[in-house]
């Protein structure tokens, strides 16, 4: 009930800023020099007629969405940056699931940018707010307007953790938790910092456990 | 139960403003409990192919060795991890699609393209370490 517009405000900056920052050096383009037998679309890309695009067609897409994303963390043109920075976002962020396997990272990222699109989260800590104020045209707002995204993205998350707890005691039941088994996925990744963890979870065996704890 | 009331009925006090809210509020209602309810859905009925909506079985499933990519340096093996703008796990699960003859050999020959020149061959090993595919520079 404490949820303000000054919170979604604040979520809005984090959110976008966090995202213009980390897919700032992201190269999509590089997905149209992948040879066409990659090619194995999701459904979404497939329903929708949804193509590779060209590399010119990448680079701009990209250019645009980096842009939208910046522009929603300052808050300037916020509901044109959120609706471009959702569109755009599903096709980029959607793009790469189409080349032989779907990661989960981003599925709920680009839910709450939609959730964001659909929202007055411009109406606090952004550019169009001062730009408002001095010209005298800030109209009070019914404060659910800020609570249901807030309320809407709480729920998003949590569906995800309950899915994703719920998965592991499906198809592993009690030896996904007592096993090693978080341990081996993880060994056989490329990514030292895993590998690490690695070493560090086949000491604490119950470190599966521990990650269906943080999901319950 | 009753505080929520209390608090709905002060955000709108009388018919015609919470009218007016409904009907403002009913499109993203719909659209949001559409995708909550597939959500629902795909995690009771346990299917991942409605990307960005899942039921996130990521690690869920017991571990195997996957299939290892391989390049031949010198005569020796040496594993490749990855390929721009692949990454590891994906490269992996793309090149374990079923694929014709002629695919395989057109990803494997792009692969291959993509290494240092000091790479002669690349070749894939399944679970047991024999060779499935392989190409030669």
């Amino acid at each position: 009930m404490r949820a303000s517009s000054f919170d979604l405000g604040i979520s809005r900056i984090l959110l976008y800023g966090f995202c213009f920052l980390y897919y700032f050096s992201y190269d999509f383009a590089a997905w149209a020099h992948v040879p066409a037998e990659f090619w194995r679309p999701i459904a979404l890309f497939h329903q929708l007629h949804w193509s590779l695009g060209s590399e010119t067609l990448l680079v701009a897409f990209s250019v645009i969405w980096k842009a939208a994303l910046a522009l929603c963390a300052v808050g300037l043109a916020t509901r044109p940056a959120t609706l471009t920075a959702a569109a755009l976002g599903t096709y980029l962020l959607g793009l790469e699931h189409n080349f032989g396997k779907v990661h989960h990272f981003t599925a709920a990222l680009v839910i709450v940018f939609w959730i964001l699109a659909l929202s007055r989260c411009g109406d606090r800590c952004s550019v169009d707010s001062w730009i408002r104020t001095a010209r005298s045209r800030n109209r009070p707002r019914n404060v659910l307007n800020y609570l249901w995204p807030v309320w809407a993205v709480r729920v998003q998350l949590s569906l995800v953790m309950l899915a994703a707890g719920l998965a592991k005691l499906r198809h592993g039941g009690m030896e996904w938790i007592t096993s090693d088994n978080l341990a081996e996925c993880w060994r056989h990744m490329d990514d030292t910092r895993l590998r690490t963890c690695h070493r560090w979870l086949r000491i604490w065996r119950f470190g599966s456990l521990a990650s269906l704890l943080f999901a319950a | 139960m009753a505080e929520w009331f209390s608090f709905v009925s002060r955000l709108a006090p009388d018919r015609q403003s919470r009218i007016i809210a409904i009907r403002k509020a009913a499109p993203v209602a719909l659209v949001l409990g559409a995708v909550f309810l597939i959500t629902i859905r795909d995690i009771v009925l346990d299917q991942d192919h409605h990307w960005p909506i899942s039921s996130y079985p990521m690690y869920s499933g017991k571990s195997k060795p996957p299939t290892l990519l391989f390049g031949v340096v010198g005569g020796q093996e040496v594993r490749i991890t990855s390929v721009s703008p692949f990454d590891h796990s994906r490269l992996i699960s793309a090149l374990s699609h079923n694929m014709r003859p002629g695919e395989r050999h057109a990803v494997l020959k792009w692969v291959l393209a993509r290494q240092p020149s000091k790479v002669r061959a690349i070749h894939l090993r399944n679970i047991d370490g024999a060779v499935t595919h392989g190409i030669v520079r």
